[in-house]
């Protein structure tokens, strides 16, 4: 094969990476979401595992199998990262990711469908409550200083995002149940 | 689930949970699938919030970044997965060494003269050094797993007589070393001037039978270096961001490894950078493997200003 036939090959490997990354990307943050006690690990997880994924990719045979493929590659770089951080943070036992990560593996279609309603289940809840969330997860506001801005104290705003998120998860549920 | 167990996930996702929380939360998830099933659809609604922030965050300044169409911030660019391409290119293609820019294309003219001047210096000498293993979050400081050693298996320091020794944290497929240059700390460019910044670095891994590749990374912020860290997380999920980057990785044939292999990059210096960032490392292609120890020295960087004159009148 001469280097320009090569070149091609890699190109097209290479948009054929980003458009599974980009189909998958967002059920698989969500996944990673659930074994990382602090939001900006999520951040700092995904992109090793989206290095090692682009790296690895050349071995993988079936792109229907991308999903669970780099689920397997997350779930390393969980226990990976869960290892770095275990001294100097809060972390889960490994046992406990492990178990985590493994359903979250099968789960992937769920997460899938999880996350299309919740985009309709977003914008059913009062702009209020949005705003809110929305603001509690900018990078630029500590919930220290939204909870200044807002008058209340940390705990009571900690309270009222976790009456958001349940509002949220009951409205998945509804929304998958009728749709099946 | 009870509503003790609900908010035990809660303060868990919020990242306020104490350690007796904690030991509580992990017997529930090692029990009860409901509440693992549960943990991942709350977690799936803050990846969601997570996403949408930062979405929301970028969103003003780019509005106003658009509606003036002479601002420099126009030029800048981020990182992306495409920036993968050209590497991916050189390695298939045979190309031992290949170097990655990120940017819109920056003006080449006629070079009349140049002033340079050394800002960093370094040989690893100081046996003592301790650093920082994080990412810098101030400038004038290296940053990375490195200690000073005297060098073994015949070989001999580049220059004096110790040299860094950058230790991979074990399964780590790369390991680096970082600094962060801020241009608050020199003069301003005068007119008619373009600034680079220019790094090299001496490396080799004399005694592994692996086969390790070299890089060195220039990058440059519009942010002070306190944010550059933050700015460098958030590279894929934000843009304007990064002003642009450079990257040279250089892959030694197997029989050359035991030497020393001086790598370099350079990097024009955007408008409206503030903070740059250097980084030299080593990574290993096969992912399965860990990274092998490395030897590293005589590492320079050089602010280097460059008299453009102005273009001719037709």
């Amino acid at each position: 094969m001469n280097s320009d036939s090569e070149a091609s090959d890699s190109d097209d490997s290479h948009e054929k990476f980003l458009r599974l990354w980009t189909r998958h990307e967002p059920e698989l943050r969500a996944f990673v979401r659930s074994c990382c006690p602090r939001a900006q690990e999520v951040d700092e997880v995904m992109q090793e595992v989206s290095v090692v994924a682009w790296r690895k990719f050349s071995s993988l045979d079936n792109s229907q199998a991308f999903g669970p493929w780099v689920c397997m590659i997350a779930r390393y770089e969980l226990l990976m990262a869960r290892r770095r951080h275990a001294r100097d943070r809060l972390v889960l036992a490994e046992d406990v990711v492990k178990l985590l990560a493994e359903a979250g593996k099968e789960e992937m279609s769920l997460r899938h469908r999880q996350l299309e309603v919740l985009d309709d289940c977003l914008k059913k809840l009062p702009r209020e409550r949005r705003d809110l969330a929305l603001a509690a997860y900018s990078r630029d506001t500590s919930i220290r200083e939204l909870a200044t801005q807002l008058g209340r104290t940390e705990g009571s705003l900690y309270q009222l995002l976790s009456r958001i998120r349940m509002q949220l998860f009951d409205c998945i549920n509804r929304s998958l149940e009728h749709s099946l | 689930m009870k509503e003790e167990e609900l908010n035990l996930l809660h303060r868990y996702l919020d990242g306020v949970i104490s350690p007796d929380e904690l030991k509580h939360l992990e017997e529930l998830l090692r029990t009860n699938p409901e509440a693992r099933s549960t943990l991942r659809s709350l977690a799936t609604i803050d990846a969601k919030w997570q996403e949408l922030g930062t979405k929301e965050l970028i969103k003003e300044p780019n509005e106003k970044r658009v509606s003036n169409d002479t601002s420099p911030e126009l030029s800048h660019t981020r990182f992306s997965w495409f920036s993968l391409k050209p590497l991916a290119a050189g390695i298939v293609g045979g190309v031992l060494t290949t170097s990655i820019l990120w940017a819109l294309a920056t003006p080449q003219g006629d070079a009349f003269t140049q002033t340079s001047q050394k800002i960093v210096s370094e040989d690893f000498e100081d046996s003592d050094i301790e650093l920082p293993i994080h990412l810098p979050v101030k400038a004038n400081q290296w940053c990375g797993r490195l200690v000073s050693v005297t060098p073994k298996g015949g070989t001999s320091a580049f220059e004096g007589t110790r040299v860094g020794r950058l230790i991979p944290k074990a399964g780590n497929r790369s390991e680096s070393l970082s600094r962060i240059v801020d241009l608050h700390d020199y003069p301003d460019l005068e007119s008619g001037y373009v600034r680079s910044l220019r790094v090299k670095g001496s490396f080799t891994a004399p005694f592994t039978g692996q086969n390790p590749g070299f890089h060195v990374r220039i990058v440059a912020f519009s942010q002070a270096p306190e944010d550059v860290r933050q700015a460098w997380r958030d590279r894929w999920n934000s843009d304007a961001m990064i002003l642009q980057g450079v990257e040279r990785k250089h892959l030694p044939e197997k029989d050359e490894q035991g030497n020393w292999h001086e790598v370099s990059a350079s990097l024009e210096i955007p408008e409206g950078t503030r903070s740059i960032m250097v980084t030299l490392g080593v990574w290993h292609l096969n992912p399965d493997m860990s990274v092998p120890d490395l030897y590293l020295d005589a590492v320079q960087v050089q602010l280097v200003d460059t008299y453009k004159p102005p273009a001719k009148p037709n």
